[in-house]
């Protein structure tokens, strides 16, 4: 598991994701990669059908907010509700929260 | 010259294509359809737009050779469920600048389930690299948020948007062409099976195989059995808020106010509508921006307006009962919708005395939600 990492603006300190090419607030195009581990769920929901997958298993995903306002969307695990706060991962690629 | 919108036309939609039907052959027949429609002949046509997510690695310019087209314009567009408005639109001031006089513009797909799912999963980069690998099943997942975000902002339940659902489908079962016309119960709604909470069966589009066409071209060119339909006010809007927001306002929102100043009309003087439905949140999405929902009071206008069909919307059955043949063709076909409500060609379903209507067009998912959003103000003189 690594720490998931988000792009903070160098010159302006605003953070976004995925990476941009030009900073929509100041115009920069300077970047550095942080750590972002904190955020809280807003909404979620369960993947029960998978188009063109048969043996597709159930999963949670849903949309947080992490302490900088960066919004992203995530896995997450089965006991998260909408208004926990998570620690956000990534685990081969995928970016994911499990329960404070 | 003036540039008017004189016919359409319509392959099969169908959720199961033979081995004869593919994304090319379904266009041919679009195209086929629409110049028969017209009274046009094929070597008149010297503009061609296009649309689909299933012809590469050919591109325009082959759809149009294996069509025998020669031309002097041509447009590929990738905008997705924006895709036939902006097709629309170029092909407008082609017409009014004399760049092309009479121009198909088509769209289709026939990419079957497990196509679908792959250009799902890899739409752009930011769904292949993020959402993918979480399994966010596709434009469902992201648009099953959109929905619980906008339940939550405006009070709405589960069974309201079922109101959409049955009002399209009872519009569908007056269409020829939709894939499922059988009608629809709020009780088969609400005991759907979920897709992704709170999207269920009947809130996600039906993937089909098919083609729509329309032809743009002077008002002089317009067959005498019909009116032409003239473009009075086209806006689009594209990236309006960097995905920043919460997916329930649309770029619609960033021109409206100027649509309705410019033509000095208000939704009242709206007669038929063709909203891009790929989710029922959305269709509220759009006409909430549009300010064609009273004080913004969703529920009502569901159970009311939507529900008891005074308000005519998406009368084809939209792509959630007439099938969406990969997102861009199902943008045309509520154009298409529109035009023939306007010339009093649309059967059963047509709206007494129409003459504005309004179309929209909505997709390109980046992340969160789509991106992309056009509308356009139609009318007969």
């Amino acid at each position: 598991m690594d720490i998931l990492q988000v792009y903070k603006c160098v010159k302006c300190s605003k953070e976004t994701f995925p990476q941009k090419l030009i900073c929509n607030n100041c115009g920069s195009i300077d970047f550095i990669m942080i750590n972002s581990e904190h955020a809280i769920v807003e909404e979620t929901s369960i993947i029960r059908h998978m188009l063109g997958s048969k043996d597709w298993k159930p999963r949670k995903i849903g949309s947080v907010r992490t302490n900088k306002g960066v919004l992203l969307t995530v896995g997450l695990s089965d006991e998260v509700v909408s208004g926990d706060k998570i620690i956000l991962f990534q685990k081969d690629g995928a970016i994911l929260g499990r329960k404070e | 010259m003036r540039p008017a919108i004189i016919a359409i036309g319509q392959s099969v939609y169908t959720r199961h294509p033979d081995e004869n039907q593919n994304t090319r052959t379904l266009m041919r027949d679009a195209i086929i359809s629409a110049i028969k429609d017209s009274g046009l002949k094929l070597s008149d046509i010297d503009g061609l737009a296009i649309t689909s997510f299933s012809i590469a690695p050919d591109s325009a310019i082959d759809i149009a050779w294996r069509l025998g087209l020669s031309l002097k314009w041509l447009l590929q567009d990738s905008n997705g469920g924006s895709s036939a408005m902006n097709m629309l639109g170029h092909a407008s001031r082609a017409i009014e600048t004399n760049a092309a006089s009479n121009i198909i513009i088509v769209a289709g797909d026939a990419t079957g389930l497990s196509g679908y799912a792959k250009i799902a999963n890899s739409y752009n980069t930011a769904t292949r690299d993020h959402l993918s690998p979480i399994g966010h099943g596709g434009p469902n997942g992201v648009y099953a948020l959109v929905t619980s975000r906008q339940m939550k902002k405006y009070n709405i339940d589960k069974i309201d948007y079922g109101r959409m659902a049955v009002a399209q489908r009872k519009w569908a079962s007056l269409n020829p062409h939709a894939v499922y016309k059988h009608e629809l119960t709020i009780e088969e709604y609400i005991d759907a099976p979920m897709v992704a909470d709170p999207l269920a069966r009947y809130d996600c589009v039906p993937v089909v195989a098919g083609s729509y066409a329309l032809i743009i071209s002077s008002e002089d060119n317009c067959p005498i059995d019909r009116k032409p339909v003239f473009i009075k006010s086209f806006m689009q809007s594209f990236n309006f808020d960097n995905q920043e927001g919460d997916g329930t306002n649309t770029g619609i929102s960033s021109f409206a106010n100027k649509m309705w100043e410019e033509t000095k009309m208000s939704p009242d003087d709206i007669d038929v509508l063709s909203i891009y439905d790929d989710y029922p949140a959305m269709v509220i999405a759009q006409l909430n921006d549009l300010k064609m929902i009273p004080n913004e009071d969703v529920k009502s206008f569901l159970n009311n307006e939507i529900m008891l069909k005074n308000k005519p919307i998406n009368t084809w059955g939209g792509m959630l009962s007439a099938g969406q043949p990969g997102g861009p063709a199902g943008g045309l076909n509520g154009i298409g919708e529109v035009v023939q409500q306007l010339q009093g060609r649309a059967g059963k379903r047509q709206v007494r005395n129409a003459k504005y209507g309004i179309v929209t067009g909505y997709g390109m998912t980046l992340y969160r939600y789509g991106g992309t959003a056009a509308a356009a103000i139609l009318e007969v003189e």
